[in-house]
């Protein structure tokens, strides 16, 4: 009985003391994943933290600027600045997840056989180049113009199509490097089948460069994601969303200028925080990445 | 070296031709009618159907696809709908603002970002490196177009100093002070990517500063403004490489935004404005244009890195 | 010696000095030519052609470049321009107008009966604001070099009017211009008029420049609106498109531009003691916020009750409020004209506009038998002040019960979806949000046009319609006006909010008293007659 709780609790040493390590070997990096904390705990509790409801027009109340019932003002309809960000944390973290998974679950498997399969990887590989030779906003418009009607996961599509052409190329990469490994041979020598090597040997190996490189793509694509909304191509602009708030304020710079200063902080904060935890991943997973990434 | 220029060609050429396929079927997939945006609100069914007869746009997709690829290779990328100009032609009206944006916002991100980086590097973990490192992220996470709007509300709006939009042609004009319209939108652009370089720049640096060739040339006794001019710096210079072509592609995306805040008539602005109308020529021509520039410039990136370090034309 | 010099020198200083500062103040307040005035718009016009686009964009340089038969005075009365006179006999269907002779095309070419008859039979034919008065065209001839004729199958009333209107109206063009373009807009280069500017250039995504036209021939009635005398004084007239609000307003107060077009209300403040700085209020005419409503194939089209219902439920004020800003800037007002203009009417709508009352709503709608369907309500994110009307209307309706879907697009979608009349029994929308300015006679109303999107067409409108254009008498076609808007809030075919008027900012140092009362902004700002101080 002793000897398994023992295992057990060896087990979870194993798992959590690197993660803590991770997490206070730099200050800035505790600083980082507190941020996200806090924005996952916004996104959780959703509404219940908000002082107003994010959507409720309130005309008589338009143009505030700070003060004791409006913490951070309120915008050209009365609406409570406050609410709308948090309640634009829950949209912005949902696109930012979802667009990583899109570009993963595209990603990962065309990757991996482009690397493993020289004459599928030779062609497949020229179509990812041309993609990412069209660059990020450009690209994104003209999806979101395809897709017609502006929606959440039409901005999915989109911004997910521009980021997996680049997960596509990571994961090639260290494919075809990790092929080179003598392990790998002797398996391929021994007659395994190749779906099984994939699977078994290849996939956790490339485990750390596809976390670095979700990491940075949540970032990035949160980015464009704001950027579309402030374009006015993005997700409908009645959903409360940062980009989409500096879109709307932007009109109102210099005499509510609150209105486009608060959003535009949450977001850089969100941004930060996932640059620096991707930063600390790839030096603690993989220090020669910093070279490619 | 040959063979690797041969193959990296082959390899343009094939990228390029995809690019003219994907952008063609990208264009026809769009929906929205450009003859009903042209003709305005209050013009009949008729007189919109008659306008996409004469445009061609009834005709079936496999026509027009051979036609546009014929005359792209005759540099014919068509006529702008709306404008009633070929699309070169307004390509080219609005290159000069583009590219000048660009250039210049070059110029903040490699002369901010690659001096303060290298520099950062060379007295790592100081009170001037981490607030450097502090300042490079921050950059690094704020959106261009807010940073653009706060410059443009303070240094235009409030202050005066600069003028807050618009961009008159240099070439038309012989003025060279017209290029104070473009400080604030390249500072706002090349900020953010200033940023990046100049991380990568550092801790490329520091990679390279703790090689072992570094502390030979150390210790033979050679002066360090040598060491790091003829050995650090030339060996760190192919991250450096990688990630300012990178920017390349950044700085374009950007432009878009940035030419929407500060009102400048460039490719940016064209793009969004085209894809508002549905002018399918003109957004056609630009996705093209700027996809093959991408491409051939990464390929002579690829030819310099292969002069620089012989082991890649072997790859 | 010394002190004659003195006072001689003295004497001559003074002189001098005074010669010096009355030469001044007169250049100070005198009329000067020279210079270029920069406008900003807020959006780039899709082209020049007048006669076949009613976008206010394009009318603001092309109303510079183009004239018509007759013009709008400062009342809008139409006024002779281009026609000398005219004369209509006593059965009212045969019409003569007399040109002026020797006004001068920009190519330098006279303009002559047969330049008219050209411009006019392309216009009957293609332009977008023709077809009631066209339909009631048999001929249409040239009497000689300087006289034209037509002839009506019945009276048409605001016949006048319809020439002056040039806002996809009748502007007259070359005769070779019009027979080369056929259906086709008339290229930039091609846009010759008789107009006091010329089109010199226009590069895409940046601006349009006009140059004086040397040749131009002005009228010689006093200025007044957009007829009578139009002097040039600017060399050069540059409208530049600058889409972002915040860089027309920062353009304005840096003296980058002199004159910016449509800043957002809410930002007068930020300008108000800045005496470099003229706010003009276009209150004259205002424009009118309108929802259209689908009235021929939805859920509302032919369900009046329904449709009172939803009027009830809306608090106009907070619409207009959302839509445009301080109360200063508009005023609710059921009627389609605004009062100051002859066609106002205050007979229809109390009881129903601006009720306020979402409960009252519910029931009404109820019992008009509405079961949850869906009401949908398209808008364009890029007319703001429309986008923000429809958030609150959305949420109103919302609050008395209704079941809204809000769809968001861009312009061009928004027209294509709005437009479109495949399928039609396939409604796309129910309530569509735009915005309307002025007409100068009922008749031009777009809402009275069965063609044209929201398509009212019962019985009791096409009557009421028909009647209207047959009468002359002002009187009698003001009380058949009143019955028209009876009519319209009985069957309800579009949701109007109220009057607004839209800011525009000039620099106080162009001159000429453009935005006094003399001389009013019209339906679009003009840069004849005003000059850089």
């Amino acid at each position: 009985m002793n000897g398994r709780d023992e295992a057990q609790r060896e087990r979870i040493r194993d798992f959590v003391s690197p993660v803590v390590k991770l997490l206070t070997k730099r200050k800035t990096t505790l600083l980082a994943a507190s941020i996200l904390v806090a924005f996952l705990f916004i996104a959780a509790t959703g509404p219940a933290i908000a002082p107003y409801d994010a959507d409720t027009l309130n005309l008589s109340h338009r143009l505030q600027g700070p003060n004791r019932t409006h913490l951070l003002g309120t915008d050209h309809f009365g609406r409570d600045i406050l609410s709308r960000a948090l309640s634009g944390t829950r949209i912005t973290l949902l696109l930012g997840f979802s667009i990583s998974a899109f570009a993963l679950i595209l990603g990962l498997p065309i990757g991996m056989l482009c690397g493993f399969y020289d004459k599928f990887g030779l062609i497949v590989m020229r179509f990812v180049d041309a993609m990412m030779a069209f660059p990020a906003i450009i690209l994104a418009l003209s999806l979101m113009a395809i897709l017609g009607k502006p929606g959440i996961l039409n901005v999915i599509i989109a911004v997910g199509m521009v980021w997996a052409p680049r997960m596509v190329r990571v994961v090639y990469s260290s494919t075809l490097s990790l092929r080179e490994n003598t392990y790998i041979e002797a398996a391929r020598a021994l007659g395994m089948k190749p779906s099984r090597i994939l699977i078994r040997h290849i996939s956790i190996n490339l485990l750390s460069p596809v976390i670095v490189q979700a990491t940075f793509t949540f970032a990035f694509s949160i980015m464009e994601v704001a950027a579309l909304n402030f374009l006015g191509v993005g997700i409908p602009p009645y959903i409360a969303s940062w980009g989409g708030m500096m879109n709307e304020g932007r009109t109102y710079i210099t005499r509510a200028p609150w209105i486009i200063l608060f959003p535009g902080l949450f977001l850089a904060m969100a941004v930060l925080s996932f640059n620096l935890l991707g930063d600390a991943l790839r030096d603690r997973l993989d220090p020669k990445l910093r070279r490619v990434m | 070296m040959f063979s690797f220029i041969a193959r990296r060609g082959i390899g343009m050429l094939v990228s390029t031709f995809l690019v003219i396929t994907i952008t063609f079927i990208l264009m026809q997939l769009v929906p929205g009618d450009p003859a009903a945006v042209m003709l305005g609100a209050n013009a009949t069914p008729e007189q919109i159907e008659q306008l996409r007869v004469s445009w061609g746009l009834d005709q079936p997709m496999l026509v027009q696809f051979y036609h546009y690829f014929t005359n792209f290779f005759r540099g014919n990328l068509g006529e702008s709908l709306f404008h009633r100009q070929p699309v070169l032609h307004i390509i080219g009206q609005r290159a000069e603002t583009s590219i000048l944006l660009g250039l210049m916002a070059l110029l903040v991100v490699v002369g901010i970002g690659i001096p303060g980086g290298v520099l950062s590097a060379l007295k790592p973990n100081s009170w001037a490196d981490n607030t450097f490192l502090l300042f490079a992220l921050a950059g690094a996470s704020i959106p261009s177009f807010w940073l653009g709007l706060m410059l443009m509300t303070v240094i235009a709006g409030k202050l005066h100093w600069l003028p807050s939009s618009g961009f008159t042609s240099i070439l038309a004009t012989g003025n060279l002070g017209n290029l104070k319209n473009l400080i604030l939108p390249a500072f706002s652009l090349g900020f953010v990517n200033a940023a990046l370089v100049a991380r990568t720049a550092r801790s490329s640096m520091l990679d390279v500063l703790q090689a072992d060739y570094i502390t030979t040339a150390r210790a033979k006794g050679l002066a360090e403004r040598m060491v790091i001019v003829k050995h650090a710096l030339r060996n760190a210079s192919i991250p450096i490489m990688t990630v300012v072509s990178f920017t390349f592609a950044s700085l374009v995306s950007g432009a878009v935004v940035t030419e929407n805040v500060f009102a400048l008539p460039g490719v940016g602005s064209l793009i969004v404005q085209s894809v508002l109308k549905r002018d399918y020529p003109v957004i056609q021509g630009i996705m093209m244009v700027v996809a093959v520039l991408y491409v051939v410039i990464n390929f002579i990136t690829d030819l310099t890195y292969a002069s620089l370090d012989p082991r890649i034309r072997y790859q | 010696m010394s002190r004659k010099w003195t006072l001689y020198s003295v004497f001559v200083l003074s002189l001098v000095l005074l010669i010096g500062a009355s030469l001044s103040v007169a250049g100070e307040d005198g009329p000067r030519y020279g210079g270029t005035l920069r406008c900003a718009l807020a959006s780039e016009p899709g082209k020049l052609d007048m006669q076949m686009d009613t976008g206010v964009a394009a009318s603001i340089p092309a109303r510079h470049i183009l004239e018509g038969l007759f013009a709008f005075d400062k009342d809008y009365t139409p006024q002779p321009m281009l026609a000398l006179s005219w004369d209509l006999d006593e059965t009212g269907t045969v019409a003569i107008f007399y040109l002026r002779r020797g006004v001068l095309f920009h190519n330098g070419e006279e303009m002559k009966a047969a330049d008219v008859i050209a411009s006019m039979n392309r216009w009957g034919e293609y332009g977008l604001t023709s077809k009631a008065l066209w339909s009631h065209v048999v001929e249409l001839v040239a009497l000689d070099d300087y006289t034209i004729q037509i002839t009506l199958d019945e009276p048409f009333a605001p016949m006048t009017t319809y020439l002056a209107n040039i806002y996809g109206g009748p502007s007259i063009y070359p005769k070779e211009i019009v027979e080369v373009a056929g259906d086709q807009p008339i290229a930039p280069e091609d846009v010759i008029g008789t107009g006091p500017y010329k089109f010199v250039e226009w590069k895409a995504g940046d601006y349009i420049l006009l140059e004086r036209f040397a040749g131009y021939a002005s009228s010689p009635a006093a200025a007044s609106g957009f007829a009578g005398e139009k002097v040039a004084y600017f060399d050069k007239l540059q409208f530049f498109f600058v889409a972002e609000d915040n860089a027309r307003l920062v353009g304005i107060e840096s003296g980058t531009y002199d004159y910016a077009v449509n800043i957002p209300n809410d930002l007068l403040v930020s300008v108000e003691g800045n005496a470099d700085v003229v706010p003009i209020i276009t209150d004259h005419p205002p424009i009118y916020p309108i929802a259209l409503i689908n009235n021929r194939n939805s859920l509302l089209a032919t369900n009046y009750a329904l449709k009172r219902a939803v009027i009830t439920a809306l608090d106009m004020e907070a619409i207009m409020l959302a839509g445009y800003g301080d109360p200063t800037f508009w005023s609710l007002n059921p009627s389609y004209f605004a009062p100051g203009i002859r066609w106002y009417t205050d007979n229809a709508g109390a009881g129903l506009y601006n009720a306020n009352d979402p409960a009252k709503a519910q029931q009404m709608a109820a019992d008009a038998g509405y079961n949850n369907e869906t009401i949908r309500i398209i808008v364009a994110q890029d007319m703001t002040s429309q986008y923000n009307q429809a958030l609150v209307v959305t949420d109103q309706l919302k609050n008395a019960g209704f079941n809204v879907d809000l769809q968001v697009y861009d312009k061009a979608t928004f027209f294509s979806i709005r437009n479109s009349t495949d399928d039609p029994d396939n409604p796309k929308w129910e309530i569509a949000f735009s915005y309307y300015s002025t007409t100068p006679d009922p008749s031009l109303v777009l809402m009275l046009n069965p063609a044209y999107a929201g398509w009212w067409d019962t019985p009791e409108i096409q009557t009421l319609r028909n009647e209207l254009n047959k009468i002359t008498d002002f009187a009698v076609r003001y009380a058949k006006w009143q019955e028209i808007m009876e009519l319209w809030y009985e069957q309800i075919p579009v949701l109007k909010f109220g009057d607004a008027f839209q800011l525009h900012l000039m620099r106080a140092e162009i001159g000429g008293g453009y935005g006094t009362p003399e001389n009013p902004p019209m339906l679009s700002p003009y840069f004849w007659n005003t000059w850089r101080k």
